[in-house]
């Protein structure tokens, strides 16, 4: 393609255009992964949040039962305390199995996939306390121990609480952890188009310069010959600088210097022949 | 097309409407023949004529670059 000045001046716009597509495409690129962010935040701490806290409405209700449990066992029978107790009791913490199991699997960093284990392991021996403090109970063993079991169920209850108020805990930190997150790509999203910008700004600047300067030299130097030539002088050297519109003007200008200098040569030379011719 | 026609339109490229007059005087001047009766044969002795004279007119440059041409037509 021959480097004509409109040649010059589409590329030119052409570059323009392209830099600001790729600012464009930045900017759109840095709002999606925002908003991927946004909803990734309030998705995965929401969730923990909300097992947290499931985790400890079964608990609690779990603690309801078996308080009841023991408080009719000797009143109603071990099989009828179980039925209206025990049974309703287990399923709460089958359902703390899940919903911890749940958490552990979605949490977002083996930190808080720990904390979330924890519950796990606690609900474990949450449950071996219980079944103690049933085998205790209805085995009709001595009040100390029958204390001492429920003592232990208390105290795996109240370290299954703890663990699930650290599950709650890290639900919001996951949260603010996602929140830092958004801020942290926003922050780099606003640099990137920043520094984007400023490239495209000093390449347009570059190129703006570049284009003036192939334009202008040229066009400056015909100037100053074209000067030249009207102020009678025909010894000027007329350069071609450029393949392009300017170029040729050159070219013409050239042409145009060399006939004017001929036919004025060739006329001093008439001028000089014709006296002694006579004429 | 003929072989004065060829390199007029060459002569025209570096001298412009002065090209006619310019040829016509290396051919009565160099070759002591007419324009019109310029032969291929002649455009050697032709071009070395046209290099020295062209240099009082256009660069060095373009007066060698004008022979050359004439010369490889």
């Amino acid at each position: 393609m021959k480097p004509t000045i409109r040649n010059k001046l589409l590329a030119g716009f052409s570059g323009v255009l392209l830099l600001m597509a790729i600012v464009a495409a930045i900017g759109i690129y840095s709002v999606f992964s925002l908003r991927k962010s946004a909803q990734d935040a309030t998705r995965v701490g929401g969730q923990l949040n909300a097992v947290a806290l499931e985790i400890q409405v079964h608990n609690l209700e779990a603690q309801r039962r078996i308080v009841g449990y023991l408080a009719d066992v000797k009143k109603v029978g071990a099989k009828a305390a179980r039925d209206t107790y025990l049974d309703e009791a287990t399923f709460e913490i089958h359902e703390i199995e899940t919903l911890a199991d749940r958490a552990v699997k979605i949490a977002p960093d083996a930190e808080k996939r720990e904390k979330f284990q924890k519950i796990v392991t606690s609900v474990a021996v949450y449950e071996k306390a219980l079944n103690d403090v049933v085998a205790s109970v209805e085995s009709g063993k001595p009040e100390s121990e029958v204390t001492a079991a429920s003592d232990a169920y208390a105290k795996s209850a109240d370290q299954l609480h703890d663990n699930a108020e650290d599950g709650e805990a890290v639900g919001r930190d996951a949260a603010q952890t996602s929140q830092e997150d958004i801020v942290r790509t926003s922050q780099r999203a606003v640099w990137l188009s920043v520094g984007v910008s400023i490239l495209g700004l000093l390449l347009g600047m570059g190129m703006s310069f570049t284009l003036a300067r192939a334009i202008l030299n040229p066009v400056d130097h015909l100037k100053e010959v074209a000067e030249s030539v009207s102020m009678g002088n025909l010894d000027v050297s007329v350069k071609r600088y450029s393949e392009d519109e300017i170029g040729d003007l050159a070219d013409s200008f050239s042409r145009m210097v060399a006939a004017v200098k001929y036919f004025r040569l060739e006329m001093e030379m008439m001028e000089s022949e014709a006296p002694k011719q006579g004429l | 097309m003929s072989a004065y026609d060829s390199v007029l339109a060459v002569a025209k490229t570096y001298m412009g409407p002065a090209a006619e007059s310019f040829l016509s005087r290396q051919c009565q001047v160099g070759l002591k023949t007419e324009a019109a009766n310029l032969t291929k044969a002649q455009f050697k002795d032709l071009a070395a004529w046209v290099e020295v004279s062209a240099c009082r007119f256009i660069d060095r440059p373009k007066a060698e670059e004008m022979s050359k041409r004439i010369a490889a037509l």
